[in-house]
């Protein structure tokens, strides 16, 4: 799926980072992005909010390691680190890291970075809640207003069964989506947010490439969905955008993005 | 136990005070913020609870903060003794070497002892307080050092304070150095030998069990006894005996740590604890000094990974920072209290926030919030 957008203009700029290549996507051979269903999704909200659609460069895992390195942030900090706090500790890194990076790479560059909570059913608002704020906790320390935590609870496929419900049969897209955020995020697992879709989507394949298109994506009510993970990140992109465009905010930052 | 400590004109220590003080605390700050200056002030303390008006051969007047024209360092120590509130305070002449006023009370106010102008000591009596003059008496340091006490309260105050020890960086040729019988180590460690030589077999035994889970070939210490009572250390390994020249400085230096959980100190400074210890036995010596069977501990550390050792609670309570102003002179505050370091706490551990925060900038930011004297030039990018 390579981009298209044409005739829209492009005068905006985000880093986007994250984890996998089905959901931002990937690096072409020429280093562009070969956008994912997350990167469709945000330029659908921003062609929706200002009539504009961002360039993105991607920073793969890899590529954030590298800037820790050059930023001399220790991969795993220094020993002894509580085992409860590794991963909120490297989130915190790369969120830093990122954020010093769109810093200096433009004077208005935006920044999305992506994670999926995972993780099984157990207390997963408290992971979520911890993964965002260690991500905006690491945005301030870079004195840096523009960054944007994505992080679909449990997983980005749960933003989807809210609107894909509806080939269910019993259910009308955006029907109490809420309660998606409260299934498994293990894969393995048989009620799985991704096994669902794809029995939903009808599919055994790649699930973002095969059904859920750019097009597709365009079709969905963004707004319409009433889930927290989404609803706080929506809003906080949009602020961004029109931030970065010069207009105040259209949204009060919520408690998890008052940090920028 | 000391519970807290506030000093006026002792070196850096202009208007100083560590608050709140726990069992087992941790100071941390750039080179020169005063982590050695503390250690000397408690140094101090316990100098004149034993009838010492000066200390390391420094002549009084050299500890009064430079710039000043004062010739009396002011003293305050609270302390928790059996349930009980009480403080000491008190002024030291630096010209007279000794302390002129003085003054014990409980928390409620009521007063035990106390010296006014160094010519007269009232003591506490069953019903009206008991005035004595003391004017032809010569004495140095505290008063206390030279009386013969018999209330129990004013002689847990003055052995507590008596009690303090404070170590210099330990060094491994003082460790190494051959000594005679000592029922205390010296500032630099000298003397292990002669320490470890009056320990009893179960206290013996139980520093050899405990070092053992430092260094597991470790299969015994032993003090070799020579000519007019000079002593050496020598360590077992398997079957092997290695001379004192031969033991490496880490073990040198977590057995002279340890073998102070024997010592008559109710509380001991150590500087730089991390100091040539390897990084895998850090854990091991934090959780030692947290649990220092019935003694207080104060250490400084540059080390992120002793701090990453500690709980967050731990951390909360026993770390304090301490950071000069533009005139150079300390102040301290609890580390993980001040809400950006706090914040950081939550995502991260204690040595990593420590190492993701600008010491220098937080001491400019510090200085500003409480309007100490900062340099202006100084940009602030994180919010104290």
């Amino acid at each position: 799926m390579t981009t298209k957008n044409q005739g829209l203009r492009r005068s905006m700029f985000f880093v986007v980072s994250g984890e996998g290549s089905s959901d931002l996507g990937t690096k072409d051979l020429d280093g562009s992005l070969k956008k994912g269903a997350m990167t469709f999704i945000l330029d659908r909200l921003s062609e929706l909010s200002c009539g504009q659609v961002p360039d993105y460069e991607l920073q793969s895992e890899s590529d954030v390691k590298q800037l820790r390195k050059l930023l001399n942030l220790r991969d795993t900090g220094p020993r002894g680190t509580d085992e409860s706090k590794k991963e909120s500790e490297k989130l915190w890194l790369n969120s830093y890291a990122l954020a010093v990076y769109a810093k200096r790479k433009e004077e208005r560059a935006g920044l999305v970075y992506f994670r999926d909570t995972d993780g099984t059913r157990a207390a997963p608002h408290d992971r979520w809640k911890r993964m965002v704020d260690a991500m905006y906790s690491g945005f301030k320390h870079a004195d840096y207003k523009w960054g944007v935590a994505m992080v679909p609870r449990p997983k980005s496929e749960a933003w989807f069964l809210a609107y894909y419900q509806k080939n269910d049969g019993t259910h009308n897209a955006y029907d109490k989506c809420s309660r998606f955020e409260d299934m498994s995020g293990n894969d393995g697992s048989q009620n799985s947010c991704k096994s669902l879709l794809m029995r939903w989507c009808s599919c055994s394949g790649n699930v973002y490439q095969d059904v859920i298109t750019e097009e597709e994506i365009k079709c969905i009510d963004w707004n319409h969905i009433d889930m927290p993970s989404l609803t706080i990140f929506r809003k906080r992109f949009e602020n961004v955008i029109t931030g970065l465009n010069g207009r105040s905010y259209p949204h009060p930052d919520c408690q998890y993005t008052r940090a920028s | 136990m000391i519970t807290g400590i506030k000093v006026r004109n002792f070196k850096s220590l202009s208007d100083f005070s560590l608050l709140d003080l726990p069992p087992f605390s941790c100071l941390i700050g750039l080179n020169g913020s005063g982590k050695t200056t503390v250690l000397q002030l408690f140094d101090f303390i316990g100098q004149l609870m034993h009838g010492r008006g000066e200390m390391r051969g420094w002549n009084p007047t050299e500890l009064i903060t430079g710039g000043s024209r004062a010739r009396t360092i002011h003293l305050t120590v609270s302390l928790l003794i059996d349930d009980k509130h009480l403080s000491w305070h008190g002024a030291f002449n630096v010209d007279k070497k000794r302390m002129e006023n003085e003054q014990i009370r409980f928390d409620n106010g009521s007063e035990l002892f106390k010296v006014e102008a160094g010519r007269t000591l009232v003591m506490q009596g069953e019903n009206n307080p008991d005035r004595k003059d003391i004017a032809f008496l010569n004495y140095q340091g505290s008063l206390l050092s030279s009386l013969k006490i018999s209330d129990p309260w004013i002689l847990s105050v003055k052995n507590e304070l008596a009690s303090l020890k404070s170590f210099d960086l330990l060094s491994p040729a003082s460790l190494r150095s051959a000594s005679k019988k000592s029922n205390e180590l010296g500032l630099g460690g000298d003397g292990l030998p002669g320490f470890l030589s009056q320990l009893d077999s179960e206290q013996s035994e139980s520093l050899m069990n405990t070092l053992s889970q430092f260094y597991p070939r470790l299969q015994a210490f032993e003090i070799k006894r020579r000519q007019f009572g000079w002593k050496n250390l020598l360590i077992k390994e398997y079957q092997r005996t290695v001379q004192t020249g031969h033991i490496n400085d880490g073990l040198l230096r977590i057995l002279a740590i340890l073998s102070q959980r024997y010592s008559s100190s109710g509380f001991l400074f150590f500087d730089e604890i991390e100091n040539g210890i390897n990084q895998e036995i850090v854990q091991k010596l934090v959780e030692q000094l947290q649990n220092f069977r019935d003694k207080q501990l104060m250490v400084t550390t540059h080390s992120a990974q002793v701090l990453n050792y500690l709980n967050d609670s731990a951390a909360r309570k026993s770390v304090y920072l301490l950071y000069q102003d533009i005139e150079g002179l300390t102040h301290a505050r609890k580390f993980y209290d001040i809400p950006a370091v706090s914040e950081l706490l939550e995502f991260m551990g204690p040595g990593q926030a420590m190492s993701q925060t600008n010491l220098i900038e937080l001491a400019t930011q510090l200085c500003q919030k409480d309007d100490l004297p900062q340099n202006d030039d100084k940009k602030s990018g994180t919010e104290a």
